[in-house]
């Protein structure tokens, strides 16, 4: 007796070990059903929100504006040497004066902020204009930048690097300009941020040409004269 | 059941159980991973929402949507990781480099894949018979041997032969002679027999293998011929070609970048610039390419042939492999075309050859020496023993068979070469199909030189005169092109891949005495070639959305399918109208079919017109020096005039008194000779004959180039412009802008459109006056009842019984007035101004339409011209205004217009942008583009106002001129998004005010506004649709609309 009883105890805390067992491993599958799910939703939502937004914005105008609608190679909006203030006559004072200039300039570069283009992404992604706050505070900078430049006084032999930097500047402001407007002109935003890219790396060989003209006439600074330009999406860093 | 049995029963069970826990433990990896698990497992059992609660439909449905978005998804990345350049390609330098990179591949991959062929079969030629032959001598003795041993059952037994040639009994004997003479023939019909059957074995085994082994040591030696003897050439042709295409729009792009703000550079001279600069580029390149020492050296080959293994590996494709798929076809005979393979082919041609003779005869004869010395060592008692003596003596029969093959295979396997030939083609198809597939990595093989050439091609570039300033720029733009000094000498110069099509652009860490850059280190943001994948996906995605979203529209909307249709027919028409008179005949562009009705009437009337007057306009013209120009040009008209045959200028009794010395004449001897040299034009006669000769010569040449040019365009003829015309207005140079098989196509392509529309209706397509009919083709003319088929409401099926009434009335009145009833016609049509036209400042575009059978035309809407000045967009036609059924309006381009955007607070009105033109269209340059921008300073009591029209431009009176029209609005503490939005509701309420007599609803009502909240910004740009209704004369309404620019 006593051994049946114990024969079926064994096979009842078999049973109900498997039991257990069965019910854990289906809490697993569900867990993976549920993520599977909900991914399954995020990729319709993502395509359905970009799918209203674009029939939304067709809806509206009958067609999205690209860039090439814009701008082309040969018309694109720029600065001449008439826009710059040139100084006729330099020497290495008023050359030490421009550097000191355009280090302060450039100098509100230093500061670390959003990546442009992930911001951008971020908020189309999310459905959420506000994150575009920042693409517009950056465009602003940029905007400012160029006020300034155009201001500064330039010896006449910096006019082609100092024009080449502003210029570069300019084009990525409106860059910037169509990148926010992503909610508006979806093609404009994400073709002007694959320009910005390649605008932003002819940025930093325009920012070399300054250094390379500074070298070339022999002339230091001082450390508080310098400037730091922060790489904010990772033109550098990335390509190591 | 007894307990021992009970307890069996029970322990069995809980070991099954226990099993099957274990068991379920281990390998179910649900239970696996609970353990692995750190989070509450329970926390979705509760609330996990199916996908259809999640998304609000049907689960498997949506299921079935999200693996279709999820394919999508995958497809955009590969295509965006390849355009990004994360799916491959080399470290060159540049877009230089990777066009050149790029090139070289496709220059090679078509190179080998034109040559290649030649090259191996011309290998197999040289190397297969030897390769045969070498495995036959391997093979056919003992294939042969083995025959013949085996033959013993089959062919009759010596005491057969024996009984059967000389009636012997058993034990009896036989002479020597005799014997040898019954031993040589068994054997010699033994050797006949089997032979073939032995040599088609050996060649069956030996054909493949030999092939095979062609291939292995043929091919790489095939392969650097090519490389060495072709690619040379091919790179030399095809790769300036190449550079030029690709590099194009990238240098033109980084010249405008570099030279933006220089002076005096226009779009003309940027261009010219560019195409100096990359012809320039083209022959550095090829030069160092070309180098001996750069590649075509053992450097260049060993790195090629280490590529090519590589890459055969890489493919799974390695040269064993396709050598073994190649034998085994060949044995089976899938390769090597029809009629049993390549083996048998080969085979049947070798054995049915007349040397196949030679070789029996060779071997008969060596089976005479060794019977001889073998049957004078037998004895007459052998006879028992006989059939085993063949086998015995089969081998030393069979030894210098070699020798036989050795002298006679050469000739036996002639044939060969036939059928390697007849099939190599198909033999060798999967040999360069496999190299179809591996050469686009060979390219790699190419980086070691083009690593130099962009070196080279900075180091000789020659840029002429080109200094300061513009020299600098253009030195900056080769440097962005070839990715910085090759992007390989400067430390810390790095290359983003992806932007673009293959563009590199070198980025480095800038260091300086003034400047220098700090690194966004955070590592959780997504790397530069991620986001750019990303951001084409999305681009993909929209593109596919925009796509869908159109065709949906025109799919599920009717009217829009009529819209489509009724275009259609404007097409159609417009077609048919170009067609009859598009094909120009002269330099004053007097315009007729673009067909031949009849060939003789148009080279009579057409083309030798036109050859004559060219040749009479060059011959009278100041360059020709012929001194008797103006009588052989007369005489030539003459001739040209009148009938062919001759006439005589003088009289009979003029020439007899000339021949008989009745002259008088003293002229000097040598001006004798030289007027009367027959090859220069030194006396009228000489003149005219050589004209005449000359002239005859270009009249046959026009009517073969004619009669050439009509076969090719299949009876039509191309749409052309004079870029050359003579004095008298014909025309010596044609430029072809539409070749005449293209203008058939088209034509074809149109008239066959309404059988296609009713082959597989869509809604909206199948209504009256859409049916197919045999008219057009009858008339070569589109009936002009298409489109449509009228009315939206006759189109749905409404109308009612008045409606069809009045349609039979209809019908009946046309009848009775078929004879002189024209079908109503109406033609709208745009000449836009050429580029040339724009930039000799002539930028007009010409409207035109044309009716027949109408009644009464008006303007369906103003129609815009633009002001140079900019004052406004000034209509030319205004709405609802009467026109003629014929007639034409020049419309001024580009449409430019005033636009004035002033903040007025008390005492202060400040004009914040003025009408600047942000840019033009890209394409045409046919209007402007105006964007306002809100400022920053906004206070509670400023009033914003936009002011179009004339005299806009005005500071002061702006505001308030009566010829400037405004919308203004209070800011009343709003920002600039809400500013935007302000104007946007205002503006569209003026728009679309039921009052048409507002002066603010029809200014604004000329333009497209584009309001973006979220940028702070209004984008204006005028509306360039032109709208023609008229009136048949049945009273029916056609419409035409023509939209100008984008």
């Amino acid at each position: 007796m006593r051994i049946k009883i114990i024969i079926w105890s064994l096979l009842l805390i078999v049973l109900i070990g498997g039991i257990l067992l069965w019910l854990v491993g289906g809490l697993a599958e569900k867990k993976r059903e549920a993520e599977r799910l909900d991914y399954y939703a995020q990729l319709i939502k993502e395509d359905r929100d970009l799918q209203s937004l674009i029939t939304k914005n067709l809806a509206a105008k009958g067609v999205l504006l690209e860039l090439s609608d814009i701008e082309d190679n040969l018309n694109r909006p720029h600065f001449t040497v008439a826009d710059l203030n040139i100084i006729e006559n330099s020497n290495d004072e008023t050359l030490r004066q421009y550097g000191r200039e355009m280090g302060q300039i450039l100098n509100r570069y230093q500061a670390p902020r959003d990546n442009e283009i992930v911001l951008m992404l971020e908020a189309v992604r999310l459905s959420q204009p506000s994150l575009l706050t920042n693409l517009v505070k950056a465009k602003e900078l940029n905007e400012l930048v160029v006020n300034e430049l155009r201001q500064v006084a330039i010896p006449k032999d910096a006019q082609v690097v100092h024009l080449r930097l502003l210029n570069n500047i300019h084009q990525l402001t409106i860059n910037l300009d169509n990148m926010s407007a992503i909610f508006d002109e979806p093609i404009l935003a994400l073709e002007s941020a694959e320009a910005y890219i390649k605008n932003y790396a002819l940025f930093f060989q325009a920012v070399e040409g300054i250094n390379v003209y500074f070298t070339k006439k022999g002339i230091m600074f001082n450390k508080d004269e310098t400037a730091q330009i922060y790489d904010s999406i990772g033109i550098i860093s990335d390509n190591d | 059941m007894n307990l021992t049995k009970q307890k069996m029963i029970i322990t069995a069970l809980v070991v099954s159980a226990g099993a099957g826990l274990i068991y379920y433990s281990v390998f179910n990896d649900s239970v696996r991973n609970i353990f692995a698990q750190e989070e509450d497992p329970n926390q979705h059992l509760e609330t996990m929402p199916s996908l259809e609660e999640r998304t609000g439909t049907d689960q498997e449905a949506l299921e079935s949507e999200a693996d279709y978005i999820e394919q999508l998804q995958n497809e955009d990345r590969q295509e965006c990781l390849a355009q990004a350049g994360l799916g491959g390609g080399g470290e060159v330098g540049g877009a230089l480099g990777q066009a050149a990179h790029n090139g070289l591949a496709t220059i090679t991959q078509e190179t080998v894949n034109e040559h290649l062929p030649a090259e191996l079969e011309r290998e197999v030629t040289e190397r297969l018979p030897a390769e045969l032959e070498r495995g036959i001598q391997n093979n056919l003795p003992d294939q042969l041997s083995r025959l013949l041993r085996l033959g013993t059952a089959t062919r009759p037994s010596f005491e057969e032969a024996l009984a059967a040639n000389l009636n012997l009994n058993p034990g009896q004997t036989i002479d020597a002679e005799t014997f040898e003479q019954i031993f040589r023939d068994t054997f010699t019909t033994s050797v006949e027999t089997h032979l073939p059957n032995a040599l088609q074995r050996t060649l069956n085994q030996a054909l493949p293998d030999a092939f095979g082994r062609v291939l292995e040591e043929g091919l790489p030696t095939a392969l650097e011929r090519v490389m060495t003897e072709n690619l040379p050439g091919a790179i030399e042709t095809d790769l300036p070609e190449i550079l030029n295409r690709d590099l194009s729009a990238t240098t033109l792009d980084f010249l405008t970048t570099e030279t933006a703000g220089l002076d005096g550079l226009t779009a003309q001279v940027l261009e010219q610039l560019n195409d100096d600069l990359l012809a320039e580029i083209s022959t550095q390149a090829v030069a160092s390419i070309n180098n001996q020492n750069n590649l075509l050296t053992e450097d260049f080959t060993g790195i090629f042939g280490e590529q090519l293994a590589t890459v055969l590996e890489d493919n799974g494709g390695a040269l064993d492999e396709i050598v073994a798929q190649l034998s085994q076809g060949l044995g089976n005979g899938s390769i090597g075309g029809s009629a049993g393979g390549f083996v048998n082919q080969a085979v049947t041609e070798i054995l049915g050859g007349t040397n196949m003779n030679q070789l029996m005869a060779g071997v008969n004869n060596q089976f005479s020496n060794i019977i001889n010395t073998t049957v004078n060592d037998l004895t007459g008692s052998l006879l028992g023993s006989a059939n085993g003596l063949i086998n015995q003596v089969t081998g030393s029969v069979l030894a210098p068979l070699n020798d036989v093959v050795d002298s006679v295979m050469g000739t036996v396997l002639d044939p060969l070469n036939e059928v390697v030939d007849s099939v190599m083609g198909t033999v060798l198809d999967p040999v360069t199909g496999v190299f179809n597939n591996v050469l686009g990595g060979v390219g790699e093989a190419f980086n070691g030189a083009l690593g130099s050439m962009t070196e080279n091609v900075l180091g000789g570039l020659n840029l002429g005169s080109l200094t300061g300033p513009l020299g600098e720029a253009v030195g900056g733009a080769v440097e962005a092109l070839t990715g910085g000094l090759g992007g390989l000498s400067l430390p810390g110069l790095n290359l983003i891949p992806g932007l673009g099509g293959g563009l590199y652009v070198p980025v480095k860490e800038v260091d300086g005495p003034l400047l220098s850059s700090n690194q966004n280190i955070d590592e959780s943001t997504k790397s530069i070639q991620e986001l750019t994948v990303q951001m084409c996906m999305y681009l993909k995605s929209i593109q596919r959305i925009q796509t869908a979203a159109e065709q949906r529209e025109v799919m599920e909307n009717p009217d829009l399918r009529r819209q489509a249709a009724s275009n259609i027919e404007q097409y159609r028409h417009e077609l048919a109208d170009l067609v009859d008179r598009g094909h120009k005949t002269d330099g004053e562009g007097t315009e007729s079919p673009l067909y031949v009705t009849d060939t003789e009437r148009y080279l009579r009337e057409v083309i030798q017109p036109e050859t004559n007057q060219v040749y009479l306009d060059q011959l009278e013209g100041e360059e020709s020096g012929d001194a008797f120009k103006a009588e052989t040009a007369a005489a030539l008209r003459r001739q040209i005039s009148q009938p062919d045959i001759p006439r005589s200028s003088i009289s009979r009794e003029v020439y007899n008194n000339f021949v008989s010395g009745n002259t008088g004449s003293a002229d000097v001897f040598q001006n004798l000779i030289a007027i009367n040299n027959p090859f220069e034009a030194n006396n009228p006669a000489t003149s005219f004959m050589l004209n005449q000769t000359a002239l005859s010569l270009r009249q046959r040449q026009a009517e073969e180039n004619f009669r050439n040019e009509l076969v090719a365009g299949q009876g039509y003829l191309p749409i052309r412009n004079c870029i050359e015309p003579t004095a008298s207005g014909a025309c010596a140079k044609w430029e072809i802008t539409t070749p005449a098989i293209q203008v058939k196509e088209s034509v074809a392509d149109a008239f066959s459109y309404r059988q296609e529309l009713y082959t597989d209706p869509e809604p909206g397509d199948l209504a009256p006056g859409n049916e197919p009919t045999a008219q057009e083709v009858l008339s070569f003319k589109p009936q002009s009842t298409g489109g449509g088929g009228g009315s939206p409401a006759a189109a749905a099926g409404g109308g009612g019984a008045g409606d069809m009434i009045q349609r039979i009335l209809d019908v009946l009145s046309s009848l009775r007035n078929r004879e002189t009833y024209t079908a109503p016609e109406l033609t709208f049509n745009i000449a836009k101004p050429t580029a040339n036209q724009i930039a000799a400042g002539n930028n007009i575009a010409v409207l035109n339409w044309e009716g027949q059978g109408i009644d009464t035309c008006v303007a369906d809407n103003n129609w815009p011209a633009g002001n140079p000045t900019g004052s406004g967009i000034v209509p030319i036609v205004t709405d609802g205004e009467t026109l003629d059924s014929n007639g034409e309006r020049e419309i001024t381009l580009p449409l430019n217009f005033g636009v004035n955007f002033l903040r007025e607070r008390p005492g202060d009105i400040t004009r914040i942008v003025t009408g600047t033109v942000i840019s033009q269209s890209a394409n045409d340059g046919s209007h402007q583009i105006t964007t306002i921008t809100m400022p920053d300073d906004i206070q509670g009591n400023d009033t914003f106002r936009i002011a179009l029209g004339p005299n806009a431009n005005s500071t002061s009176a702006g505001a308030r001129d009566p010829y400037s029209v405004a919308i203004q609005i209070h800011a009343d503490g709003g920002d600039k998004a809400g500013m935007v939005e302000t104007f946007k509701q205002t503006i569209n309420n003026t728009i679309s005010s039921t009052n048409e007599n507002t002066i603010q609803r029809n200014e604004f009502n000329k333009y497209l506004f584009n309001f973006r909240p979220t940028t702070g910004t209004i984008t204006i740009k005028p509306k360039t649709n032109y709208q023609l209704r008229c009136t048949t004369n049945n009273g029916d309404p056609i419409t035409k609309e023509i939209t100008l620019g984008n």
